[in-house]
C-alpha cells in the first residue's frame, strides 16, 4: 500500500498544480482599457495660430454609447471643431464604471487636458481636487477668458453661489439648468381608473389610502402602489411629513429625516399600506425593469417615475391588454388638504454632473477656456441644444423645432438616442441644459406637459428645505463619510423591518438612540458646518 | 547548493519551462505586496503612496470597534462553514457517482451538462436567480406548489445562506469534480481487479479503494479550503443581498466594497484586506499541522 499511496501523491500534487494553473490563467485580470498619456501640445504655446487639440475625458450617457464609440462621431462636436478650430481627442470609461476609472485616472497622474465629471463627489471636496492638483482654479481665467460665462455668473448671484467652493474658487465650466424642469419626476397614476372609479387625483396621505384601496378592491390591482428601494429611502412619500428621507433643512437647520419623530408617522403609514397589500409586497428587491412590469401588466396603478423616459415610454406603448391605459401626474403628497409640499426630489440648478474643468497638465488653458465657454454663448448653446438649422430644426414663428430627424427618425432611433447623436442636450453637459423649449418638445404627450407643470409648481419651496450643495473640508469629508456608512446601512435595515412589520413601531425610540450612539449627532454637526461657510460665500 | 546546480544542468529545459509561472508570481502576486503598507497610512491620491503619512493600527481599531464588526465575523464565518459542509463534499460525491456510470456516452453527456453552468458569467446567473426566486418565478411556483406561501425568496434573510450554497453547489459541481475525477483516473486498476477476485462489490470498492485513492487530493484541497475561510467572493453575494438581507448576508468583503471602495477610504479597506488575510494564513497552517497530525497528508 506505501507504493500506492506514494504514487497517489504524486498524481495529486500534479493535478493540483495543473487545475490551478488552469485557474491562474482563467483569472489572469482584464486589462482596463485605461486612457492612454495624454497628448501634449507643445506647440500651441509657441504658435498660437496653430490649431488647437485638447485630449477630454468624458462618460459617455448610456444612449450616446449605444450609437457611437466616440462623441466625435456626433454631430455636435463635428460643429464644433468646424466652428471653433479645436479639435478634441475623446477618452471614454466604459458605461457604468466611469466612478472606478476616474480614480484610475486621478491615481495614475496621466491627466487629460479636460475632464468632464462630477467634481461635488470627488472624496474632499472641489478644494481637495485643487490641492491634488487634479483641477486648475479658474477665476483668473474666467476673467480674461471666458466673457459669456463671467456675464453668466455676473448675472446670477445665486447660481455663482452655488458653483463656487466655500472659498470663493471657480473651479469647472458647469453644467447649469435654466429651464422650469428641475423636478422631472414624481407619482403617477392610472387616470383611467380613476375616471372609471369617479376617483380625483390624490394630494393628502388619506385620500392616497383610499385611492390605492379602490385600486385593489375593484380594480384587482395585485400592488396597487409600487416603487423601489431608492424611491422609499428617497424624497417621496416621506416629504408629506416636511421630513427628508436623508439631510434637508428646517429653519436653517439642518436636520435628517429618519432621525426625526415624524420618521415614526411616515413608517406606520408605509407599514400599513403594506400590511393591507396596497404597497407593493415586492419593493425592497425589485428593479426598475420588475417595476415598470407591473404598471404595464396593470398590477400596479400608481407608481413613481420620470417624466420623460418613465411616463413618455409608458404612453408610447400602450398595453394590448389595457387599451385605455392612461396615466396622469399626481402632485408630491402632504398630509393636510390645501397645504403645499415642502420636500421633493428635484435636481440642483448646478447639475454636478457633467462638469467640465482644466488640468494642469492644459498647455493652453486660455484657448481651452475660450473654446468652452463658446458652449455658454447663444450660438454655442443653441448647437448644442437644437443642433444644425435646416437639419435638425427649423426655426418655426421664432422658435426652434426639432425636425422629424430627431422626433420621428428615419431610422428608428427613439427621440433620446436621436438627440444624443446630433447634439448634447438630454443629459447634463457643460453649458445650460433643461432649456424648456427643449423639454416641451421632448416631452412629447399632453400629460407629460401637464405633469412637469405640476412637478414643478412648488419648486421654490425646495428654498427652504433642500440642503443646498455643501463642500465638506478633506478631513471632515474622511469622518463624515465612515460615520454615515454604518448610519446608512443601520437606517435601511431598521426601515424595512419597521415597513415589513419584522420590527414592532414601539422600538422606535430604540432605533433613534442607535443612531445617536452611531454618531449622527456628529455628522449634522458637520453638515452644519459646511452650510454655514456656504452661507457665508 | 551543489545538488541545485547539477539538477539544475540535469533539467534545464524543465527549469526553463517553469520560468514564466515562477516569474508571473513574483510580478503580479509577490511585487504588489508592497502596497499592503498603507493599512497603515492614511492613503492620499494627490500625495502618493510614500508621501501619505503614516497613521499605524488606527484603521483596524476602527473596524474592530465598528457597530457590524461581529455581525461581519459571524456571516462570514458561517456561511464559509456552510460551504464546508455542503458544497466541498458535493463534488467528491458526484465524481464518485459518474465513475460508477458506465455507458461512456451518457458519461460524457452528463459531464458536459453539469460543467456548463461553471462558464455562465456570475452577473447572468445572479440574474437567473433573481428571476427565479422572484414572486412569480419558477422556483418559487414550484415550492408553492409544495405548499409554501408565495414570498420573494430573496427578500428573507433566513433563506439568503441555503439561496448562496445551493446555486454554487449547482453551478460548482461540475467543473469541480474534474480534479476528483482525475485522481479516480490515477488510480492503479489491478486494485480493483483483485478487490473484484476477492468478492468486494461496488460500495466496497468505493469505500475501500477510490476513496482512499482520492483521500490525499480531497485534504489537499480541504486545507487550502481553511485557508480561505474569512473570504467570501463578494460579487456574488453584492448582486443577490439587499437590506433586507443584511442580517445574514454581509459578510467582510462586501463591507470592504461599500466603505472601500464606495467612499474611496482605500487604507482602511487594506486594512480590513491585511486582517483577513493574516487570519487565513494562520488557519492555513494549523489546518496543516493538524492534518499531518492525524492524517500523515499534508500540504508541506
Amino acid at each position: 500500500m506505501p507504493h500506492v499511496q506514494r504514487k497517489g501523491w504524486n498524481a495529486a500534487i500534479a493535478t493540483v498544480l495543473g487545475v490551478s494553473l488552469l485557474a491562474a490563467g482563467c483569472s489572469t485580470p482584464q486589462n482596463n482599457e485605461t486612457p492612454n498619456a495624454p497628448v501634449t501640445n507643445t506647440q500651441g504655446n509657441e504658435n498660437p495660430s496653430a490649431p488647437l487639440k485638447l485630449s477630454y475625458w468624458a462618460a459617455m450617457p448610456g444612449d450616446a454609447a449605444r450609437l457611437m464609440k466616440n462623441y466625435n462621431e456626433s454631430l455636435f462636436y463635428q460643429e464644433l471643431e468646424k466652428k471653433t478650430g479645436v479639435s478634441v481627442e475623446f477618452q471614454h470609461p466604459a458605461v457604468g464604471s466611469q466612478a472606478e476609472q476616474f480614480n484610475l485616472l486621478v491615481a495614475s497622474g496621466n491627466l487629460p487636458d479636460v475632464i468632464e465629471y462630477n467634481f461635488t463627489h470627488y472624496p474632499g471636496g472641489p478644494e481637495k481636487a485643487i490641492s491634488d492638483r487634479v483641477i486648475l482654479p479658474l477665476n483668473d481665467l474666467i476673467e480674461s477668458h471666458a466673457p459669456n460665462f463671467k456675464k453668466y455668473l455676473d448675472d446670477n448671484p445665486a447660481i455663482k453661489k452655488e458653483v463656487i467652493t466655500d472659498s470663493g474658487t471657480i473651479y469647472s465650466f458647469p453644467a447649469i439648468g435654466v429651464g422650469n424642469s428641475n423636478v422631472s419626476s414624481g407619482m403617477m397614476l392610472r387616470q383611467d381608473w380613476l375616471e372609471e372609479l369617479g376617483l380625483e387625483t390624490p394630494e393628502t396621505i388619506e385620500e392616497w389610502t383610499t385611492v390605492l384601496r379602490a385600486f385593489k378592491e375593484q380594480k384587482g390591482a395585485t400592488s396597487p402602489l409600487t416603487m423601489t428601494l431608492g424611491e422609499m429611502t428617497g424624497d417621496r412619500f416621506v416629504g408629506a411629513w416636511n421630513i427628508g428621507g436623508s439631510f434637508y433643512l428646517d429653519n436653517g437647520e439642518v436636520k435628517y429625516g429618519p432621525y426625526e419623530a415624524a420618521y415614526k408617522e411616515f413608517l406606520t403609514q408605509m407599514n400599513a399600506w403594506y400590511e393591507e397589500g396596497l404597497l407593493d409586497q415586492d419593493f425592497s428587491t425589485q428593479d426598475n425593469n420588475a417595476k415598470d412590469g407591473k404598471v404595464v401588466n396593470s398590477h400596479s396603478g400608481a407608481f413613481i417615475s420620470s417624466i420623460g423616459s418613465g411616463m413618455g415610454r409608458f404612453l408610447n406603448a400602450i398595453p394590448e391588454s389595457a387599451p385605455t391605459f392612461d396615466l396622469v401626474a399626481a402632485q408630491h403628497p402632504v398630509l393636510e388638504k390645501g397645504t403645499e409640499p415642502t420636500v421633493f426630489v428635484a435636481a440642483y440648478d448646478f447639475r454636478g454632473d457633467g462638469s467640465a474643468v482644466i488640468t494642469p497638465a492644459n498647455q493652453n488653458p486660455e484657448a481651452t477656456a475660450e473654446w468652452l465657454d463658446y458652449l455658454f454663448s447663444e450660438e454655442g448653446n443653441n448647437l448644442k441644444t437644437f443642433g444644425v438649422e435646416g437639419l435638425t430644426y427649423e426655426m418655426v414663428d421664432g422658435s426652434p423645432i426639432y425636425t422629424d430627424l430627431i422626433t420621428n427618425n428615419p431610422d428608428g432611433l427613439t427621440v433620446g438616442e436621436a438627440m444624443s447623436m446630433y447634439m448634447r442636450v438630454a443629459t447634463p453637459a457643460p453649458g445650460y441644459v433643461g432649456d424648456d423649449r427643449y423639454n416641451q418638445q421632448y416631452y412629447k404627450f399632453e400629460q407629460q406637459k401637464e405633469a412637469m407643470t405640476i412637478f414643478n409648481q412648488y419648486y421654490s419651496n425646495l428654498e427652504n428645505t433642500r440642503l443646498p450643495r455643501v463642500t465638506q473640508t478633506a478631513d471632515e469629508a474622511q469622518e463624515l463619510s465612515s460615520i454615515m456608512a454604518e448610519i446608512e446601512t443601520y437606517k435601511d435595515e431598521m426601515l424595512l423591518r419597521f415597513v415589513m412589520g419584522l420590527e414592532p413601531i414601539e422600538n422606535f425610540d430604540k432605533y433613534v438612540a442607535q443612531l445617536q450612539s452611531m454618531g449622527i449627532e456628529r455628522a449634522l454637526e458637520l453638515r452644519q458646518a459646511a452650510l454655514e461657510r456656504y452661507k457665508n460665500r | 547548493m551543489n545538488g541545485l546546480l547539477k539538477d539544475y544542468r540535469k533539467h534545464k529545459y524543465l527549469y526553463f519551462m517553469i520560468l514564466p509561472v515562477v516569474l508571473y508570481y513574483f510580478i503580479f502576486h509577490y511585487v504588489p505586496m508592497y502596497g499592503a503598507l498603507i493599512a497603515f497610512k492614511d492613503f492620499r491620491i494627490a500625495e502618493g503612496f510614500l508621501a501619505s503619512p503614516w497613521v499605524g493600527f488606527q484603521h483596524f481599531i476602527s473596524f474592530f470597534d465598528s457597530y457590524y464588526f461581529w455581525r461581519l465575523l459571524k456571516n462570514t464565518l458561517i456561511l464559509n462553514l456552510y460551504m464546508l459542509v455542503f458544497s466541498f463534499p458535493a463534488p467528491i460525491i458526484f465524481a464518485l457517482l459518474i465513475n460508477e456510470i458506465v455507458g461512456s456516452r451518457f458519461k460524457r453527456v452528463v459531464q458536459t451538462v453539469t460543467y456548463l453552468p461553471h462558464f455562465i458569467s456570475l452577473i447572468v446567473v445572479c440574474g437567473m436567480i433573481t428571476q427565479f426566486l422572484a414572486r412569480d418565478g419558477i422556483i418559487t411556483d414550484l415550492l408553492v406548489w409544495l405548499g409554501m406561501e408565495r414570498q420573494v425568496l430573496l427578500a428573507h434573510p433566513q433563506y439568503f445562506r441555503a439561496i448562496y450554497v445551493i446555486s454554487d453547489i449547482w453551478q460548482g459541481v461540475g467543473w469541480g469534480s474534474i480534479i476528483y475525477l482525475a485522481a479516480i483516473m490515477g488510480i492503479n486498476p489491478e486494485l480493483y481487479e483483485a478487490s473484484r477476485m476477492d468478492g468486494a462489490n461496488r460500495w466496497r470498492q468505493i469505500f475501500h479503494i477510490t476513496l482512499p485513492g482520492i483521500t490525499p487530493i480531497i485534504v489537499i484541497l480541504f486545507i487550502l479550503k481553511i485557508g480561505n475561510m474569512l473570504d467570501v467572493g463578494f460579487e456574488k453575494i453584492i448582486l443577490l443581498y439587499n437590506p433586507n438581507t443584511y442580517v445574514t448576508a454581509d459578510v467582510i468583503s462586501t463591507f470592504v466594497y461599500r466603505k472601500g471602495l464606495q467612499s474611496f477610504e482605500f487604507s482602511y479597506a487594506t486594512a480590513i484586506g491585511v486582517f483577513q488575510a493574516v487570519i487565513n494564513f494562520i488557519l492555513l497552517i494549523a489546518a496543516n499541522r493538524f492534518s499531518k497530525k492525524i492524517s500523515e497528508n499534508s500540504l508541506w
